[in-house]
């Protein structure tokens, strides 16, 4: 029988063999849907647990990206259980990293921290084109819309983004993240929120749902 | 004596006192303006003048006119600063890669995987030659041999000619302004800490993230492995007290304190020392938000390195550190565009407050605008005057701070053996294919050997 609790801890401790050796024995018991999907939850809380630790100081980037691993190893262990069924999806969010600019861990990793919180995360990469950003968002229709970029210059490539998805009548949240983002710089982009933090960004995104 | 030589002697005596650590007469203030901003200034898009650096002349000449720096405004294109498009393209790379803005960029790439570790570990040079390169590199594939030898002829050719392109322009500028020239030819060079460069092009930022928690025995040793090749690397051919070891530091504010002190530090720390022994010394960038490294930094890196800091709180840094290192960077280049002229002198002066007194510090920029629209020219230039002006010490000629190498390290070359490899020139092995040769033959066949490893390691930077 899998404790539900001891799963959330281990995965929040970022206990990998831990982890892997509870799920390989709960997988080996034949579980059924709802009990495989009670495990995805738990492996969630634990991923919550890691976004906590790194907003107080204990965790740091480099630990989220391990987080990101652990957790996608454990949905792919869980997976044959999960039959056809899924998490419920809260909301869609579409995500990529402006043009001119074509750094993607910060991105890389709020997809994984978004995704673990239950959204589904349309990922379109990097250097992405406004034209393709309001194709996308007319196409898909996501309640929020995430910005990345590292270099100073994003910050005009996002305002020249988000004024392309205003005047297609884009009705999304917008939140924009990365290293030269600020308060000023938001009101400047006209986005609706910012972030440096991907867990922080995870919660404003929940917020908004 | 002319006036500008004059003038260029005593910009050259600023920078001479504060590398021997007296007090000069007041903080020189060296600025480098970012050549994308300089074509912008000229009217120019932002992808010509990458294939011909000549292009900046003109405009170089006109900011240099307009602001005050102690030394040239514009420097000569190199690899690793301009990463010059031609040769990266030439080689294939996907390294770096220019975004469709005009700036070639460090993309998230993987050169190594993680069940590597044993063959980097055993023969360094050798794996990183016959695997990594050739994967970041795809032009340089032995695979293909004579499209590679094209490939580095060809590139090496182009980044001469890029680094050539603006140097008339250059000495031009030192001699008509009587800049301060910079460090004596020889004495500047780079390299990476072995963490950073097993993360930067071998494993990944993400990939070294995992290898912290999941192959962390191996890591320890590869960077141990990696490390004498790092030091030999970044050593430079004529040391000199103004000269500096230019070491920008990645992944520490990623990790965790305790992952640093165990995995990151102890070959870094090595290669410091060595590198304080022989005099050379290390400038090293510390990326980010360090503030949590303070006690560290204090504790563990060999006094009189010179620390340049992104981010955190100038007096507690200058408290904590300004006795043992030198202090550079943390005033804020976002000020350059939200700032009137007016503002920022009142900045300038709350920030010398605390940086001035004691001497030891060197004026910097947190870290580079890329662009003209992130530079206010008025509120620069307002800037630098101020600098200019109101930098004076009150005690020129008195000592500040620790010398480098006060702690007597000693140089060892079994902590540093020089880089072997099979790729490497071997002048037993050579003398015996060719008894004939004259020994003096030796040392020109062994700097070639030298700069071809360099070949190889800068593709990895």
């Amino acid at each position: 029988m899998l404790d539900l609790k001891v799963l959330t801890l281990a995965l929040g401790d970022l206990e990998e063999d831990q982890v892997m050796d509870l799920l390989r024995e709960f997988t080996a018991t034949n579980p059924s849907e709802g009990d495989a999907l009670e495990a995805v939850a738990a492996c969630q809380g634990g991923m919550a647990i890691v976004g906590e630790l790194f907003e107080q100081g204990e965790y740091f980037v480099g630990d989220l990206i391990f987080a990101g691993e652990l957790l996608t190893e454990a949905i792919g262990v869980l997976k044959p259980a999960l039959g056809g069924g899924a998490s419920a999806v809260i909301g869609t969010i579409l995500l990529g990293t402006v043009h001119g600019d074509l750094h993607d861990i910060g991105k890389n990793i709020f997809r994984s921290m978004s995704e673990a919180a239950g959204f589904e995360v349309v990922d379109i990469g990097i250097d992405v084109a406004i034209e393709e950003f309001v194709a996308k968002a007319q196409e898909i229709k996501p309640q929020i819309i995430g910005m990345s970029g590292v270099l100073t210059l994003a910050i005009d490539s996002m305002k020249e983004t988000v004024d392309a998805l205003k005047a297609a009548g884009v009705d999304a949240k917008i939140i924009i993240g990365g290293n030269p983002v600020t308060k000023d710089a938001c009101a400047y982009v006209g986005a609706d929120a910012f972030t440096t933090n991907a867990a922080e960004g995870v919660k404003i995104s929940q917020d908004w749902i | 004596m002319s006036d500008v030589l004059a003038l260029q002697q005593q910009r050259g005596k600023l920078y001479s006192d504060y590398y021997s650590n007296t007090i000069p007469e007041r903080m020189p203030i060296g600025l480098t303006l970012p050549q994308h901003l300089v074509a912008e200034y000229g009217g120019q898009n932002l992808f010509d003048f990458q294939f011909n650096y000549a292009m900046l002349a003109d405009p170089a000449r006109e900011l240099c006119a307009k602001i005050y720096s102690d030394s040239c405004l514009v420097a000569p294109a190199n690899f690793l600063l301009s990463r010059t498009p031609s040769m990266y393209q030439l080689y294939g790379s996907q390294s770096f890669v220019m975004g469709n803005g005009g700036f070639v960029q460090h993309p998230e790439v993987v050169g190594m995987m993680d069940d590597e570790y044993p063959q980097l570990i055993e023969k360094p040079f050798d794996f990183l030659v016959e695997t990594v390169i050739p994967r970041q590199h795809k032009n340089l594939d032995p695979q293909n041999p004579i499209k590679m030898a094209t490939a580095i002829q060809m590139g090496k050719l182009a980044l001469q000619n890029d680094e050539m392109a603006f140097l008339p322009t250059f000495f031009e500028l030192i001699q008509t302004h009587g800049y301060y020239p910079g460090s004596p030819l020889g004495s500047f060079n780079f390299t990476e800490a072995p963490l950073d460069f097993i993360a930067d092009q071998l494993r990944s930022f993400s990939g070294i993230s995992m290898d912290v928690r999941r192959h962390k025995t191996q890591l320890q040793e590869a960077a141990a492995a990696v490390m004498p090749l790092l030091y030999h690397w970044g050593l430079p051919g004529n040391i000199d007290p103004q000269g500096s070891v230019f070491i920008p530091l990645h992944m520490p504010t990623f990790m965790r304190e305790k992952d640093f002190v165990e995995i990151y530090l102890p070959s870094y720390k090595t290669m410091l020392q060595q590198f304080a022994a022989v005099g050379a010394r290390p400038n090293m960038f510390c990326e980010h938000d360090w503030s949590r490294y303070l006690d560290i930094l204090l504790s563990e890196i060999p006094a009189g390195c010179q620390l340049a800091f992104e981010y955190g709180d100038p007096q507690t840094i200058k408290d904590k550190l300004g006795k043992k290192f030198l202090l550079t960077g943390l005033f804020p280049s976002a000020s350059l565009k939200t700032d009137t002229p007016a503002q920022i002198v009142d900045r300038a002066k709350a920030f010398l407050d605390i940086m001035l007194p004691g001497g030891g510090y060197l004026f910097g920029f947190d870290k580079n605008p890329l662009t003209l629209k992130e530079v206010n020219l008025e509120t620069l230039a307002a800037l630098t005057e101020y600098i200019r002006d109101h930098a004076a010490y009150e005690n020129p000629g008195a000592a500040f701070g620790t010398p480098l190498n006060s702690e007597g390290f000693v140089y060892d070359e079994r902590l540093v053996p020089k880089p072997k490899s099979q790729y490497l020139f071997d002048w037993e092995t050579f003398k015996q294919s060719y008894p004939l040769t004259p020994d003096f033959a030796r040392a020109n066949f062994e700097r070639f050997s030298h700069e071809t490893f360099d070949f190889y390691m800068n593709l990895l930077i």
